[in-house]
């Protein structure tokens, strides 16, 4: 058959001038079969499916952030069971999205280790993430890995309630130019995109400008400026480099703005920060590959404190009327990590590594010292999976940690995921972390200092006298868990216990207490705060999340979580402060006992779809700043059409936040959402 | 020295065969077989030794192995008259450029390359044929179908010169059910939008070998993004898998070099019937990348049970 049509148009051929001369050049080489190939699914960039993985995974891709409808990255978490989620617009360094998973819940997200491509986001001074600060725009990201429960072995230290690992995408996937518009309630952000190519070389870069006026009543605006850049490049079919670049820049209001502050009044001031990553990634083979990662990250806020005018108080002795403070505040980050994943046979992966980190911090307010301080941290951790047979997987693994603060630790774990029948498993696991102290807990001196004319008369108010010496918080995890696999249903469900002790509390420094040599304590103010390991809590609870396919073109996802904190009240000691001078609030309820949350999909035809949200919380009463807040529930819309014209695809779509604008609070009682309303467009060029 | 002395006193006398009987193709004139090779490869080595081995061991026959560069130092050293077996795309452009009445198989080729060729040299198609590298459409969705018994559909992006056979692609889903989800690409640009569009909607990507769509460049972005959207990818070559697809079809240097001593046997045994016409790969293997399988949550039987029942698929028993 096939010969006859060939047979035809040699004759065709024949008796036409058409049987120019081949070009070896323009013919399909037998090299597309015969030759080499780059080794691009590395072991390592195979990610574990999930009813193997040693802990409970929630993963969010692309389309489940567009489907959303978010502004913002940390809303994202909202689909995470067990997470809390709180805009929140405090007034020193707390004009920041809470996001907090298992309680202890407070304006930092102080016990969960975040990273972007592999690049930890966590601050040393308070902890946690300034999220409007990270260079970084949602469109680039490809998925968000977010593991819950303790993961130092692969994760590293801090990795202790849960782990978010973002990652975005290969510069390769992000080809041409992409606008990308949203405006709406005190918003307006433009993003471009431009992803290119050269032979071997993949690269792109994104700048954005965010205009974000934050809350009602509330002094939290916010002016951004990203630059973010990726380059990947193939050097080998073995070797591939990838270098990011990122900015982020502008200047945050935040500020009590109640009538009786004294202090921290509503301003403006400048941050910026940058980071630089590179990394090489060597693939022995399909089963072995090693990487090597540095980056350095840089971050600065620069913050002048005025008080009101405090003649009022002291009358005209003042040096000064107003208190002047310099609360600037430098991070910088350098940080290299080895790792080697192979295989060494088919039913065994391991992964070992090493890491070195160097943290310098200055923060003449807080540490009361003009001079940097620095923070080593050296990591060393190995990771196993076994398949020990089609129906059993065993995952083990350890972190070897040693810093400045606290010494040396060992996080081990170890889990065995049994799978009952093809779809059905269920995973046993016991997991430990550590938290190593931060600043704020361990070395913060925060003092107003008010001089006086008359001689040898300086006024002081200590805030924090940090006595530090303080051993890291520690997490057993244990828990059981069933993956089940129903066809168009998939349910994901686990029972779980945190055991932590160590706890790292806040109270006011024991008696008698006396102001510094040389300064006169301010009489009627109240004694500085100090942090101490306090007690134990048990953190028990059930999570559930499931997505059912109702239809090729309807899809609901949806979670809960029940979570029970119990734990002691009192600590009592002889360093400790008696029990009326803790803060008063108890973390036992610094989670909300439940929450619920539901996506629902549907495309109606290739250019349709919505998208129909409802979140429920119950009352949280968060640590620190936070006050409590009652159960809120809220729903969000999202209304989309895609286009095409000619070389151009689009997408424009409507949101509404708080469809039914409940005016629920989040973390605390100042922060009161209403209805927000956007529309965004994106092009692709 | 006594070589080129023996092969000249061939050549001359062949010469003289073809002067005088002019009748090209005899027993007798062919008991030879000149390997053309115009670039040294592991897979040409590999496709000759085995290829020597087999005539050897069955017929006593004698490999004699051309280069380009002896080929265009002394046009002599092809000119006898044994069946040429051009090894790759550019010997078999070179071979198709030699005496029109010379008997050429082409191995180690892609079929479109060799359609090309021949239709341009307008040589006769007797007297030229191939063992494809091409595995035949219907032993590919056969192992799609036994790896994924489940799919429904399947995605292709179709480049200029695979979208030409496309036609077969069709046949062959529809005679197993499957829907076929077509995408054409007709410059770089377009690849990963169109990519995505395919990935949308079908359940796995079958790549089909074509210079613009897949090459060592793209299989970066191809890999990466199916995986991203957990597809599995079926490649056509053995390097795909291990850089990340899920499984292919494929034939090795020496499957093909079996098939070739098979040919020249019954070539050799009945020369004026001309050369069988062109053909797919006869025997070969299934490699499976356990790695991405798993990761994918998709199990897979071992390899020769796989490429044993895509055998009995296509040779059911009696």
């Amino acid at each position: 058959m096939r010969t006859r049509f060939l047979l035809a148009c040699l004759m065709l051929c024949a008796n036409t001038p058409c049987a120019a001369e081949t070009s070896a050049s323009k013919l399909l080489s037998e090299d597309a079969y015969l030759g080499d190939m780059p080794n691009v699914l590395t072991v390592s960039r195979l990610s574990q499916p999930i009813a193997d993985a040693p802990s409970a995974v929630t993963v969010i891709d692309r389309d489940m952030i567009r489907e959303s409808g978010i502004v913002d990255l940390p809303e994202i978490f909202r689909l995470v069971p067990g997470m809390y989620v709180g805009s929140n617009a405090g007034y020193l360094q707390t004009v920041n999205s809470v996001v907090s998973y298992h309680g202890m819940t407070d304006a930092y997200s102080r016990r969960m280790q975040v990273l972007i491509d592999g690049r930890s986001v966590y601050e040393p001074l308070y902890g946690g993430v300034q999220w409007s600060d990270l260079p970084i725009a949602i469109a680039d990201i490809e998925r968000i890995e977010v593991t819950r429960g303790p993961n130092a072995a692969s994760y590293g230290a801090n990795s202790f309630l849960g782990v978010i690992n973002i990652i975005t995408q290969h510069a390769s996937e992000t080809q041409g130019s992409s606008v990308m518009l949203a405006r709406g309630s005190g918003r307006n952000d433009t993003f471009y995109r431009y992803g290119g190519k050269l032979n071997d070389l993949n690269y792109r870069i994104t700048i954005g400008h965010r205009v974000d006026d934050g809350l009602q009543r509330r002094f939290d605006s916010k002016r951004t400026d990203i630059v973010s850049a990726r380059a990947d490049y193939r050097a080998t079919d073995r070797d591939e480099l990838e270098f990011q670049f990122g900015y982020n820049g502008g200047s945050r209001q935040e500020g009590d703005p109640f009538p009786d502050a004294l202090i921290f009044l509503p301003r403006s001031k400048d941050v910026q920060s940058h980071f630089q990553q590179a990394r090489w990634r060597h693939s022995f083979s399909a089963r072995s590959d090693f990487s090597l990662q540095g980056y350095h990250s840089y971050s600065r806020s620069d913050d002048l404190v005025s008080s009101v005018d405090l003649v009022q108080f002291f009358g005209p002795i003042l040096r000064s009327p107003t208190l002047l403070l310099d609360n600037d505040v430098e991070n910088e980050r350098y940080d290299i990590e080895a790792q080697h994943t192979f295989s060494p046979w088919q039913s065994l992966r391991m992964v070992w590594g090493g890491s070195m980190r160097l943290d310098q911090i200055t923060a003449p307010f807080y540490l009361n010292s003009r001079d940097r301080d620095s923070f080593h941290l050296q990591r060393v951790f190995g990771h196993a999976e076994w398949q020990a047979s089609p129906r059993l997987v065993m995952n083990a693994g350890a972190m070897f940690e040693h810093n400045d603060l606290t010494g040396s630790d060992v996080s081990p774990r170890a889990s065995a995921n049994f799978r009952l029948a093809p779809g059905h498993t269920v995973r046993v696991g016991i997991s430990t972390a550590l938290r190593t102290p931060t600043y704020l807990e361990e070395k913060f001196m925060g003092r107003f200092v008010v001089p006086t004319t008359i001689p040898g008369v300086t006024f002081i108010q200590e805030q924090f006298r940090d006595q530090g010496g303080l051993k890291p918080e520690q997490i057993i995890a244990k828990e059981i868990g069933y993956l089940g696999d129903f066809g168009s249903l998939n349910l994901d469900m686990r029972l779980f216990e945190d055991a932590m002790s160590n706890i790292i509390r806040q109270t006011k420094v024991p008696s008698p207490y006396s102001a510094p040599p040389g300064f006169i304590r301010i009489p009627g103010t109240p004694k500085p705060f100090t942090y101490i390991n306090g007690p134990d809590a048990r953190v028990r609870g059930f999570e559930l999340q499931s997505q059912w396919r109702l239809s090729s073109e309807t899809r609901l996802l949806a979670s809960y979580a029940h979570v029970r904190i119990y734990g002691q009240q009192e600590v009592t000691g002889p360093d400790v402060a008696p029990p009326e001078q803790l803060l008063e609030r108890h973390f036992l309820d610094s989670a909300p006992r439940n929450t619920f949350n539901a996506m629902l999909t549907h495309r109606f035809n290739p250019y349709w779809d919505a998208s129909l949200m409802y979140y429920q919380t119950s009352r949280v009463a968060a640590l620190g700043d936070g006050t409590p807040v009652e159960l809120a529930r809220h729903a969000d819309l999202r209304i989309a059409r895609k286009f095409e014209l000619t070389r151009t695809r689009g997408e424009l779509s409507a949101i509404a936040q708080n469809l039914f604008d409940t005016q629920y609070k989040e973390f605390a009682d100042y922060n009161v959402m209403g209805r927000r309303a956007y529309v965004t467009l994106r092009l692709d060029f | 020295m006594a070589a080129m002395t023996l092969r000249h006193m061939v050549s001359i006398a062949s010469a003289l065969g073809l002067v005088i009987c002019l009748v090209p193709l005899t027993a007798l004139a062919q008991s030879r077989i000149t390997v053309l090779i115009t670039m040294p490869t592991p897979a040409t080595a590999e496709f000759t030794d085995r290829l020597r081995n087999e005539l050897d061991r069955a017929s006593g026959l004698k490999v004699n192995v051309v280069t380009e560069e002896m080929l265009s130092a002394d046009r002599d050293s092809l000119n006898d008259d044994s069946l040429v077996v051009a090894v790759g795309v550019q010997a078999l452009l070179q071979a198709s450029k030699l005496d029109p009445r010379r008997s050429v198989l082409g191995v180690l080729v892609p079929q479109p390359s060799f359609d090309k060729i021949l239709v341009d040299s307008r040589r006769n198609p007797r007297y030229f044929s191939a063992v494809f590298l091409d595995q035949p459409y219907p032993r590919q969705i056969a192992l799609i179908k036994s790896i994924l018994p489940k799919v429904s559909n399947l995605g292709v992006l179709f480049g200029p010169t695979s979208l030409q056979s496309s036609y077969l692609l069709q046949q062959a889903s529809q005679a197993s059910n499957l829907t076929l989800i077509q995408e054409n690409i007709y410059a770089t640009d377009e690849l990963v939008t169109k990519l995505r569009r395919s990935l949308e909607t079908s359940a796995v990507l079958l790549a089909v070998p074509d210079p613009l769509v897949y090459n060592r460049e793209t299989a970066q972005s191809i890999l990466l993004t199916s995986y991203r959207y957990q597809k599995p990818v079926i490649g056509f070559s053995q390097a795909y898998v291990r850089a990340g697809a899920l499984a292919a079809v494929y034939s090795t240097p020496q499957q093909i070099a079996r098939q070739t001593a098979e040919i020249i046997r019954q070539h050799l045994n009945k020369p004026q019937t001309g050369l069988p016409p062109p053909q797919s790969p006869k025997y070969f293997s299934v490699d499976v990348n356990r790695q991405v399988a798993r990761s994918l949550g998709i199990e897979i039987s071992d390899e020769n049970a796989l490429s044993d029942s895509l055998q009995r698929i296509e040779r059911p028993l009696p």
